[in-house]
């Protein structure tokens, strides 16, 4: 029977790291994954830097670092949505605090809630998410003129609602992917099903790419296929952040980042590690086999 | 201040912890172990319950925290539970923490008139809706210990008495204790303003009043912090923290 005619074949999403560019234009809203010093999407970040991509809008994971601190290192955010964006046990993330302190990035003063009960209403493109009483004990909406009041149908009682969050793009780390899109995160506190459900197309990368079945069990695919617009094969792509189960973070490194952007030298640090490597490979190469090699799960 | 915290924890309660939370991490280890099995506990970022990684991993997100966990729930189940006060009990900290246990990560004012950027509010907008918050801070200093914060990230009793209850649900009771390397607060009613409960051995009244910037409530003589017990120190030392991430220099 499969001989008897030519089948047209399933297109495989795969597009090279340098094609990304073309799905992150200057001015997009863009999304980001990942959970403090995990599956941050770095070879991504670094790319769109690559690009020398201007005027973005970030909405990233509640819990963000390094990701975002380099963008904005590298003049390519003009506004920010804040619930964390820090280095954890390694202090503020510099250049975000330099650029809100400078006031050269707008902020959009947000909150863990914000991000997630924003994206929430984004996924189903809800017109906004009502709140019980919690923001009438903040500061927040006295700086956050998007947490807007309304009348609660139902009981008549005024309450605190959050827009829907709708990146034009979002970017998400991944440990395995098929060629079509089908996506594995082992890692934890799983929003980015929610994220890729709020955003317009969804790039993945992923430290594997799989051509066949994914040989999972289908409940551990967070975000299928119909919801992934390309997909990008980088091994270490989350360095110096952790993939779990791949390699563990790469605290020397995250340490020498805060300390030259600390010490004002984020150009320093973009020029030797994001524009001289002139591609992923060679950014592994800078890092070093040994260290690579180093950080791997035992 | 682990084994101050790990006192106050009440058995069966389901209560959460932040990033960069070692000592709430060690306290919660150490109640469950010694007194209070029926804790049950969310590590912040990690996404796993009742972990238990015998080493207090320094991030959050650290795997170790998954891979030893009961259960792993999303960052959309813990906004649900926080938001619906279904979590008895959190810890949490601040940038800034005032006289009525408010906080703030947010961005705060030198007094020069700078403006200084926090990280963010993250968790602390959950103490409007947390059943009840342990306040607990690393650094007792006249910048993180203020007579009012200068921006509200986390509700505590806002400007004191039955404030908080104005726009709040009265479930979310707000912040009991705040405990710092120096010393113990609790927030009596009627004011809610903090109180000097105890100061901590090798310390005294003075350098704890010394390194605020508010003057706390004081009830006649201040009792020394009980030191813990030697089941408790056993516990930590050979269990919870054997490699003495606590005892580091902080």
């Amino acid at each position: 029977m499969a001989l008897l005619f030519d089948a047209p074949k399933r297109k495989s999403k795969v597009i090279p790291l340098e094609q990304l560019r073309k799905w992150v234009p200057s001015g997009s809203t863009v999304g980001i994954g990942g959970v403090h010093s995990q599956n941050a999407p770095m070879a991504a970040i670094r790319e769109v830097i690559r690009a020398g991509t201007t005027g973005l809008t970030i909405i990233p994971t509640p819990s963000a670092g390094i990701a975002v601190d380099m963008l904005v290192g590298a003049g390519a955010v003009s506004t920010l949505h804040v619930s964390y964006v820090g280095l954890e046990f390694l202090g503020m993330a510099p250049n975000f605090k330099r650029a809100a302190e400078e006031g050269t990035i707008d902020i959009i003063e947000g909150d863990e809630a914000w991000i997630v009960y924003g994206m929430r209403a984004g996924a189903g493109d809800l017109p906004f998410m009502p709140m019980p009483p919690m923001y009438e004990g903040t500061d927040l909406p006295s700086v956050n003129p998007l947490l807007k009041r309304t009348l609660d149908p139902h009981t008549g009682r005024e309450v605190y609602t959050i827009p829907p969050l709708k990146p034009d793009v979002c970017l998400i780390h991944a440990q395995v992917c098929d060629i079509y899109g089908n996506t594995v995160i082992r890692g934890l506190r799983r929003f980015e099903h929610v994220m890729a459900k709020a955003s317009a197309k969804v790039i993945v990368t992923a430290e594997r790419v799989v051509d066949g079945p994914l040989g999972e069990d289908p409940r551990v695919v967070n975000i299928a296929s119909p919801q992934v617009d390309a997909v990008i094969e980088v091994p270490y792509g989350a360095h110096p952040t952790s993939s779990p189960g791949d390699y563990f973070l790469d605290e020397d490194h995250l340490r020498l980042y805060a300390e030259r952007s600390r010490a004002g030298d984020f150009d320093g640090y973009r020029a030797e590690f994001i524009d001289k490597p002139q591609d992923h490979i060679a950014y592994l190469e800078s890092i070093g086999l040994r260290r690579l090699l180093e950080l791997r799960h035992r | 201040m682990a084994v101050v915290l790990s006192r106050s924890f009440v058995d069966g309660e389901f209560g959460a912890i932040g990033a960069a939370s070692q000592i709430p991490y060690a306290a919660l280890r150490l109640a469950i172990l010694t007194r209070a099995p029926n804790i049950c506990w969310l590590s912040g970022g990690s996404g796993g319950i009742n972990p238990v990684v015998n080493e207090l991993p320094a991030s959050s997100s650290d795997y170790r925290n998954a891979l030893t966990a009961e259960a792993i729930y999303s960052l959309e189940d813990v906004v649900d539970w926080e938001t619906s006060s279904r979590l008895d009990f959190a810890c949490l900290g601040g940038m800034q923490i005032d006289q009525y246990g408010n906080t703030n990560m947010a961005r705060l004012k030198t007094s020069d008139g700078r403006f200084v950027r926090g990280p963010g509010t993250v968790g602390l907008v959950f103490m409007s809706t947390f059943k009840k918050v342990y306040l607990y801070t690393e650094r007792h200093t006249e910048r993180t210990l203020v007579e009012k914060v200068d921006f509200i990230s986390g509700a505590g009793h806002l400007s004191g008495g039955d404030s908080r209850f104005r726009h709040l649900m009265r479930r979310a009771t707000g912040p009991v204790l705040l405990v710092t390397p120096m010393a113990v607060f609790d927030f009596p009613a009627p004011e809610r303003r903090a109180r000097l409960v105890s100061v901590h051995p090798m310390h005294t009244v003075d350098e704890v009043l010394a390194n605020m910037s508010f003057v706390p409530r004081i009830d006649g003589d201040v009792p020394v912090t009980p030191p813990p017990t030697d089941i408790e120190l056993a516990v930590l030392r050979e269990v919870v923290d054997p490699r003495g991430v606590l005892r580091r220099p902080r």
